[in-house]
């Protein structure tokens, strides 16, 4: 049985806003400095794009969607 | 509040810690038999290591006021060698009627081979033959899915393994699910990069709901820290459930699992709860 969060949306964008930008900004940042640095030819960076397109979709469970794009 | 860690290997910990978790409200801890992080060299060597697991462990706990508890087993990571699995299998039991062992853990896999599934079946069949509950490490990152769904599958097979005795650890929002739907317990690790964060362990149990779910620190010699467990704590208390909510998870649930096995002392606070 789901728990009902006491908090509103709004109340946990407030908690949360700062957490999200500065990770979204490191993932960004991460990206510029391997390009700067002549960039990589390897998958994985691939699929950090496809599960960041996961992780800002609007479909519901991006948690587990990005885990099971990531899963063998 | 008290606060059970249901998985930490304090092997790997300083005594610091301890007092950390003492002062954090922590009552008690498990800590299953695991890797290293270096291959040991010998059957003998896992002997040493069960036999500190049983001794020095739970008198070093008990300083600070911390109940120390084990698993015993031979861990996936150094389950590829069949033969010296069989050696150390062949040992085990004398560490099982240790007053603080709980079962058998954690087994499981780690790269998903066949000789880790052979060794695996060899304890799971042990474990179901005494009695004993048991506690499973799920693959890290990519393998995971699919070493979890072997396992269930393995487990569900098997015909004599009773769910409500039985953990998967380190699951995260692809697997809980999956380990849930199938009757068994789930816990969810808490570490600093990788396996779950605070947060996301406070989102799942607002979407499943915190029936047979545990959530551990599983500190080692790794990037980990026994504090990640409490900050799981902070996290739901700052999303506005109380003290009642929190305790019902950190406490009352590891009792409830916990419990199935005599030697393990504290009691939830209602039984049957949350």
């Amino acid at each position: 049985m789901s728990m009902t969060p006491p908090k509103s949306g709004a109340e946990l964008l407030n908690m949360s806003y700062l957490d999200m930008r500065s990770h979204l900004l490191e993932v960004a940042a991460a990206f510029d400095r391997i390009e700067r640095a002549g960039g990589a030819d390897d998958p994985r960076l691939e699929l950090l794009r496809q599960v960041g397109r996961i992780a800002l979709d609007a479909k519901p469970d991006r948690a587990r969607r990005f885990l099971e794009r990531l899963s063998e | 509040m008290r606060i059970i860690e249901p998985h930490i290997h304090m092997i790997a910990r300083t005594t610091a810690d301890y007092e950390r978790m003492a002062l954090m409200h922590t009552v008690a801890c498990c800590e299953p038999a695991f890797w290293a992080g270096y291959d040991r060299t010998s059957a003998l060597a896992f002997h040493d290591y069960f036999t500190h697991l049983t001794t020095f462990e739970p008198a070093r706990a008990a300083q600070y006021l911390i109940q120390h508890y084990a698993w015993i087993c031979i861990n996936p990571k150094e389950a590829e060698d069949v033969a010296l699995a069989k050696e150390v299998i062949a040992f085990i039991p004398e560490f099982l009627d240790a007053p603080t062992v709980l079962g058998i853990g954690e087994i499981g896999l780690n790269k998903n081979t066949r000789n880790e599934l052979t060794v695996f079946e060899l304890q799971v069949e042990m474990a179901v033959a005494r009695g004993l509950l048991i506690w499973i490490h799920t693959p890290h990152l990519n393998d995971k899915l699919k070493g979890t769904r072997l396992m269930l599958d393995c487990l569900k097979a098997h015909g004599r393994v009773n769910p409500d005795r039985v953990c998967f650890d380190h699951a995260e929002e692809h697997t809980v699910g999956l380990i849930r739907d199938a009757g068994f317990w789930a816990a969810m690790t808490i570490y600093p990069i990788t396996k779950n964060s605070p947060a996301r362990v406070v989102d799942t149990l607002e979407q499943l709901g915190p029936e047979r779910l545990l959530v551990d620190a599983s500190g080692d010699w790794g990037p980990s820290d026994p504090a990640t467990l409490h900050q799981a704590v902070f996290e739901m208390r700052r999303r506005g459930y109380d003290d009642d909510q929190v305790e019902a998870v950190f406490y009352d649930n590891p009792c409830l699992f916990l419990g199935q096995c005599p030697k393990f002392k504290p009691r939830p606070r209602r039984r049957g709860t949350p």
